[in-house]
């Protein structure tokens, strides 16, 4: 027969999975790997209470809370993406690469987005080395120099791991990689919950919680994957006489930026603080304060938060997906919207909707970005504090896109058995 | 970058295999001791041993020193050391790299002797059928020598033939034969019909020509589909009144048209104010297809006009390719613009693409002269690692750097120029052009300078001399045009090629009656008179040239194989004085052509590909000979144009050079590479997703064509139509159990239905059963039912059961599998819109052509069910 | 002595890092590498993974002795 099925170059899931579980723990372990010459003890007990550091901690697993050699983790990486979108979408000549270049264009994005990523690295790293200073013991100019090394060499090392896990293992290397460490933060914040609040647990509480958790999740979920389907045809579709093709269509979703608002709106958030804590006018100060959340009133301070997430919705939407874009490609692939004209008229019809969709969508993000907030209010449970909306968003996230290409893998394995 | 750390790797993986040519050279004395019989008779020792489970290892120097002595006996060639080396690599199934000249086809006699051995046959990848039958006849006479068979696919063959064939040991063949005979077998009705053997190994020649310049184009076997042919002619003629730049843009990278606004508008009213796109009517791809037709498409350069018809000239090799049709309505939107009789749309029958179809055989290697380019893709799409395989002789060709000039008309002259200088120098020269229309302006502007040439192209009042034509570019001063065909397969030796001018005269000795226009060439003391009268003592000239064999055996006149026939023999003696005749003659222009610096390669412009350029340069310097090329490009050249040669433009024109004078510079040479690969990349992406994509429906392909098999070969398919009814109602019941909201009797009436039981279950009876009882107990149902027609169609006919099911079952799979591939085609041209939603194209097309794989199945299944069960023949009376 | 080839192993997993080409797989793109085969990229993981080794026990060996 013919027809064997040659599958030598395709490892299998198993191995897949395999693989990206032990890069996992690899990474895992490095965050646990000190790095030689810092007081270690001394530095984790300072640590604790500084917010700042405890948002990076998110993201880098815990790697803040001793120095390890994974300390900054991903992130460099990830801001280097980042930067580098922003920057294809702003300069035409990174633009062209991206889109116009192929494959070879992409690579050098790719390339580009790594070495800024190197840079970012080594600039944070330099940073972290003087921060830590109060907690070293031999401070000089060598160990500067070595715990830089050391910790970019760590988060080249992570970004390496990532890449391994997306071309060998499963799923997204990035992302995944963000939603181990989330996951991996949780115990440790139940735990802390748990003790400071043990007194006062009721099972209606409990409840409450648990439901309040799973709803986020569904609304989380359907932000995520809610997509309007917008109907297309083909030129060369009809030359062929078929008509009414379901799966011929456009996806619009309804969350277009992922959870950049919610990054951005925070990143913000941070500057009343931070001018309050500048400022010498007690007036002026408390105004700072009611925006920054550490005052009792803390109205002001969520909608200044929801503000923000509105706007960096549409901005960012607005950044990624442009509709005068997709109606040239439109026009380039001989294609069409059902029911409306080429060009203009689809550049209208497109922006409209898009309009209506990233409103729905920046409110449900922005409604589930607030609800940890909402209900510490309520109920002083700070339980959800770490799980805010990003950190939720995420994890649903990588769960569905990974489960999504495990479905697939296993597909082809059905091919064999589907005939008869 | 890495070479310079890691040393030269390629010299580290030749290295293993010198070692085993040094085995087999200690073994060629040994060998040369035995007589032909005994050297024969190795071929049955081998076999024996081999399955006798004897490593391959342990035989393979014996082996190979074997064929060596053999091809050394039959053909008078030796293989030197670095075609054994070739013949290793290619054993080892990769890809061997080893220059022109280097005498590939001898190579690939010795994997190919090794592997026959298995008995499972292997198959030998030409690029044409001139070639494929060449080698056969003159290769295949060592396969024959020593025992194996040797078989020929040429296109138009018959079934039988071809069955025939492929039985051999060894089969030459061209891709597209092998491909669609693949594909015709997965169509076959009758066991009879299969023509190929399960795959075991080939080896490809022109491996990269094939397995990339061709991968672009899936083979598809397509049957008759219906469209009015009066839309092509209304687009074409509202395409004439379009305006370029005002109603369209083009887009000449993608080979895309984009209508403007204001074309749609003008479209609409032309049409008399109807929605282009309506699903009703729609007039939109036909516009599309004009106006592509209009600009894109251009006779003499992607097509000619033959007997009214459009015929496809391929862009790579500049060959005609006869039976091939644009799809998309391409074609036909050609056919109006040239008013050639408009020839109705087709529809898919059955497609794969060369990638996945050499993909089936489980050993694959390949050779070709150009391949380390791609080696990145070849090594990721077929595993084909490349080994380059050091040359016989150093190779002396001199490659003179790019000139470049401002416009085509001052490159177009410096090219007549240097040709007009090389003519007058005596030395040979070969310019390589990219299109028929070019080579055709270059022919007329030589005719200007009075130069002497010959002209070699798809039209085909040229095509006919190709042989002779390439047989004669390497003599003193000869000039040969030629599109990139004539860089395959012949060797443009220098001097001119004697074997080829031999057999010529030998043809006109036995054709040409006139006494008077034989000339007598004192010199040497060829009396043609004489040797013509030689032969006819020997054989009668007349009933000779009538005897179907006669080309066959004036083949072998030319050859030095072993034989007994006299007539053969008499010929031979014949070609051998003429042989001798034409060496005197031509060794001295040989040497003068040597002294002059050899054969001079001119190239027009730089090609799509540097691997297409390396090519072209590779006729020149082959075996050691002395050599040179150089490329005359202009900055409005194609690949200029198309791929950003505008900043380049721009500092010309600041440096305001004249327009006639070229510009040599590094700078520029640099630039260029990048354009080219840029373009290269371009193209290796649209292969690389067009393979992606195709993974999926090889596997979806992969299932049917088996499960289709398997039926052709099954005699009784009772079980099969059994065990589809089974599934299907299988599938209604679980529909019943899971939704609740769905009612018992539409699931029984859609099993009755399935079955042509009308009111035949008792709602109330089955309502009491659970799942599995109702399973039960409907499927015996099913039994008795099925036993019942078996029984009442039997009486009309013995055996009629059978064929019924047969023939249902592979007529619904035929179809079935037709309307997915459309199904398939649409889903890849709309599943790139998924992007936007941030998702994976590639995976979403993967999830998508799963479902619809699954409904085909189950769309199968249900159809046959339904035809067995319910059909009721007539009796014809 | 040891800090010297901590350093040495440390820059040359930097550099066999960032001369990896990853194939990334984005929204819309494929999966491919341009410009280097199947052996050369092993080697280059093969090593990289051997620099790793190496980098971490050297690391963890100077962290117990505390040393710069």
């Amino acid at each position: 027969m013919n027809t064997s099925i040659k599958s030598i170059k395709k490892q299998d899931l198993k191995d897949r999975i395999v693989f990206t579980l032990f890069l996992i723990v690899m990474s895992r372990l490095g965050t646990f790997l000190p790095i030689p010459g810092v007081d270690h003890d001394a530095f984790y007990q300072s640590i604790i209470s500084n917010p700042l550091v405890n948002f990076l901690n998110v993201f880098s697993g815990g790697g803040f809370a001793s120095i390890g050699v994974f300390a900054l983790g991903i992130v460099p990486y990830i801001n280097a993406s980042i930067i580098v979108q922003l920057a294809t979408n702003s300069i035409p000549s990174l633009e062209k690469l991206q889109k116009e270049e192929g494959e070879l264009g992409r690579q050098k994005i790719v390339q580009l987005t790594r070495y800024v990523a190197l840079v970012w690295a080594l600039i944070q790293s330099i940073g972290v080395s003087f921060w830590v200073r109060p907690y070293v013991f031999n401070w000089d100019l060598n160990f500067v120099f070595a715990m830089s090394l050391t910790l970019t060499i760590g988060s080249m090392l992570i970004m390496w791991f990532s890449e391994q896990i997306t071309e060998k293992g499963i799923g997204n290397g990035p992302s995944l990689l963000i939603f181990i460490n989330i996951i991996s933060g949780l115990p440790k914040l139940l735990q802390s919950q748990i003790q400071s609040t043990r007194l006062n647990i009721q099972a209606l509480d409990i409840f409450v919680l648990v439901f309040i958790f799973s709803v986020m999740i569904i609304g989380i979920i359907f932000i995520q994957e809610g997509i309007k389907r917008i109907p297309i045809i083909s030129a060369r579709q009809l030359g062929k006489g078929q008509m009414d093709n379901k799966t011929s269509y456009l996806p619009l979703k309804l969350n277009q930026s992922g959870v950049m608002p919610i990054i951005f709106a925070s990143a913000v958030l941070v500057l009343p603080a931070y001018l309050a804590q500048l400022v010498s006018n007690e007036q002026l100060r408390t105004v700072l304060h009611l925006f920054d959340g550490t005052s009792n009133n803390k109205l002001l301070y969520l909608l200044f938060y929801f503000t923000l997430i509105l706007f960096f919705s549409y901005f960012y939407t607005s950044l990624i997906l442009n509709p005068n874009d997709v109606s040239k490609n439109l026009k380039k692939m001989e294609s069409s919207i059902y029911g409306v004209r080429p060009g203009k008229a689809t550049t209208e019809y497109l922006q409209k909707t898009l309009n209506r969709l990233t409103f729905l969508g920046a409110l449900f993000l922005a409604f589930i970005a607030i609800v940890p907030n909402i209900i510490e209010t309520l109920t002083n449970l700070s339980v959800f504090k770490g799980l805010g909306g990003t950190s939720l968003l995420i994890i649903v996230g990588v769960q569905v896109d990974t489960s999504k290409q495990i479905q697939t893998y296993l597909i082809s394995k059905n091919y064999e058995t589907i005939v008869r | 970058m890495l070479n310079v750390l890691f040393g030269d790797p390629n010299e580290r993986r030749i290295n293993p295999y010198k070692q085993i040519v040094n085995k087999i050279n200690y073994l060629e004395a040994k060998l040369k001791k035995l007589t032909d019989s005994e050297l024969q008779e190795q071929t049955e020792r081998f076999i024996k041993l081999l399955s006798n489970n004897s490593s391959n290892e342990e035989l393979l120097p014996e082996i190979y020193a074997t064929v060596r002595e053999a091809s050394l006996r039959v053909l008078g060639l030796r293989h030197f050391d670095v075609q054994l080396i070739g013949g290793l690599i290619l054993n080892d199934g990769k890809i061997a790299e080893m220059k022109t000249g280097e005498g590939k086809t001898l190579v690939a006699l010795l994997p190919t002797y090794l592997n026959a051995l298995a008995g499972f046959g292997v198959h030998v990848v030409t690029v044409n059928d001139y070639l494929a039958r060449r080698d056969s006849e003159w290769v295949g006479q060592v396969h024959k020598f020593l025992g194996l068979t040797v078989g020929l696919i040429q296109e138009g063959m018959s079934q039988f033939e071809r069955r025939e064939n492929y039985l051999k040991d060894v089969t030459y063949a061209t891709n597209s034969e092998l491909g669609f005979d693949y594909l015709r077998d997965n169509m076959a009705i009758d066991l009879e019909d299969i023509v190929q053997r399960p795959f075991y190994f080939c080896v490809i020649d022109e491996v990269d020509s094939i397995l990339i310049d061709e991968a672009r184009t899936p083979l598809i076997i397509s049957g008759p589909g219906n469209s009015p042919v009066n839309k092509y002619i209304k687009a074409n003629v509202i395409s004439q009144d379009l305006i370029k730049d005002i109603d369209y843009e083009i887009d000449e990278k993608a080979r895309n048209v984009i209508l403007t606004d204001n074309g749609i508008l003008k479209c609409e009213n032309l049409l008399g104010n109807t929605d282009i796109f309506n699903l009703q009517d729609p007039w939109a791809p036909y516009i599309f297809n004009a106006i592509k037709a209009k600009e894109l498409f251009l006779e003499n350069i992607h097509y000619i006009i033959r007997n009214q018809e459009i015929v496809i000239v391929d862009e790579f090799t500049g060959r005609i390719m006869s039976g091939r049709r644009w799809s998309d309505g391409l074609h036909q939107a050609i056919e109006a613009k040239e008013s050639v009789p408009i020839q109705s749309e087709t529809q898919t029958l059955a497609s794969i693409t060369y990638q996945n179809f050499f993909l089936l055989y489980p050993k694959l290697s390949g050779m070709t002269g150009t391949a380390k380019t791609e080696e990145t893709e070849l090594d990721r799409i077929y595993g084909l690692e490349v080994n380059c395989v050091p040359t016989h002789k150093i190779m002396q060709r001199v490659d003179f750097p790019d000139l470049i000039y401002k416009t085509q008309y001052s490159k177009w002259k410096s090219i007549a120029d240097e040709c007009l200088d090389m003519h007058n120098l005596g030395r040979p020269v070969l310019i390589g052009t990219t299109s028929v229309e070019k080579s055709e302006l270059l022919s007329s502007l030589l005719k200007e300078y009075g130069v002497p040439h010959n002209l070699l192209n798809a039209k085909p009042e040229n095509v006919q001399r190709e042989a002779e034509i390439v047989a004669q570019a390497g003599r003193l001063g000869a000039v040969t045009i030629a599109t990139n065909m004539a860089g395959r397969g012949t060797d443009i030796l220098l001097g001119g090629n004697t074997s080829y001018m031999a057999r010529t005269a030998l043809i006109d000795l036995l054709h040409v009656n006139d006494a008077s226009t034989i000339s007598t060439d004192i010199a040497t003391n060829v009396d043609f008179l004489k040797l013509k009268t030689f032969i006819q003592t020997k054989l009668d000239i007349e009933t000779f040239i009538n005897d179907p064999q006669c080309n066959l055996k004036l083949g072998l006149a030319c050859e030095k194989s072993f034989t007994n026939d006299e007539q053969i023999i008499t010929l031979r003696a014949v070609y051998q004085v003429l042989i001798e005749y034409y060496e005197k003659l031509l060794s001295p222009e040989k040497l003068r052509v040597q002294s002059l610096g050899g054969l001079h390669v001119i190239g027009t412009e730089r090609h799509e590909s540097r691997r297409i350029d390396n090519q072209l340069r590779g006729r020149a310097g082959r075996q050691g000979d002395p050599g040179s090329s150089r490329f005359f490009l202009s900055l409005d050249d194609n690949l200029l144009r198309i791929f950003n040669g505008d900043k380049i433009a721009k500092i010309m024109d600041q440096l305001q050079i004249d327009e006639d004078l070229p510009i040599e510079s590094k700078l520029l040479n640099s630039s260029l590479e990048s354009a080219q690969k840029k373009v290269e990349a371009y193209y290796y992406d649209a292969r690389k997703q067009l393979f992606d994509y195709d993974e999926v429906l090889n596997y979806q392909r992969q299932a049917i064509y088996f499960e289709r098999r398997k039926i052709l070969e099954t005699n009784n398919l009772r079980s099969w139509i059994l065990q589809y009814a089974e599934t299907t109602i299988e599938q209604y019941i679980e529909d019943y159990f899971s939704k609740e909201a769905n009612n018992l009797e539409a699931c029984l009436a859609n099993i009755e239905f399935l079955l042509g039981l009308n009111n035949f279950f008792d709602v109330i009876y089955c309502s009491t059963l659970n799942r599995n009882d109702l399973k039960q107990f409907i499927i015996q149902q099913l039994y008795i039912a099925y036993d019942l027609k078996e029984s009442q169609i039997d009486l009309i006919e013995t055996g009629l059961m059978r064929e019924l099911e047969r023939s249902f079952l592979l007529q619904k799979i035929d179809s079935s599998w037709k309307e997915h591939l459309q199904q398939i085609t649409i889903l890849r041209e709309s599943i790139g819109w998924r992007g936007y939603g941030q998702k994976d194209p590639l995976i979403e097309y993967k999830n998508e052509a799963f479902n619809l794989f699954v409904n085909m199945v189950s769309k199968i299944r249900q159809s046959v069910v339904y035809l067995v069960f319910r059909s009721q023949p007539i009796l014809k009376n | 002595m040891l800090n010297i080839i901590w350093l040495i192993t440390g820059i040359l997993l930097l550099f066999a890092i960032m001369i990896h080409n990853p194939k990334s797989q984005g929204f819309g793109t494929q999966n491919q590498i341009f410009g280097s085969t199947r052996s050369a990229e092993q080697t280059l993981n093969k090593a990289t993974w051997f620099l790793i080794l190496l980098f971490f026990i050297l690391t963890v060996v100077l962290s117990i002795n505390n040393e710069f």
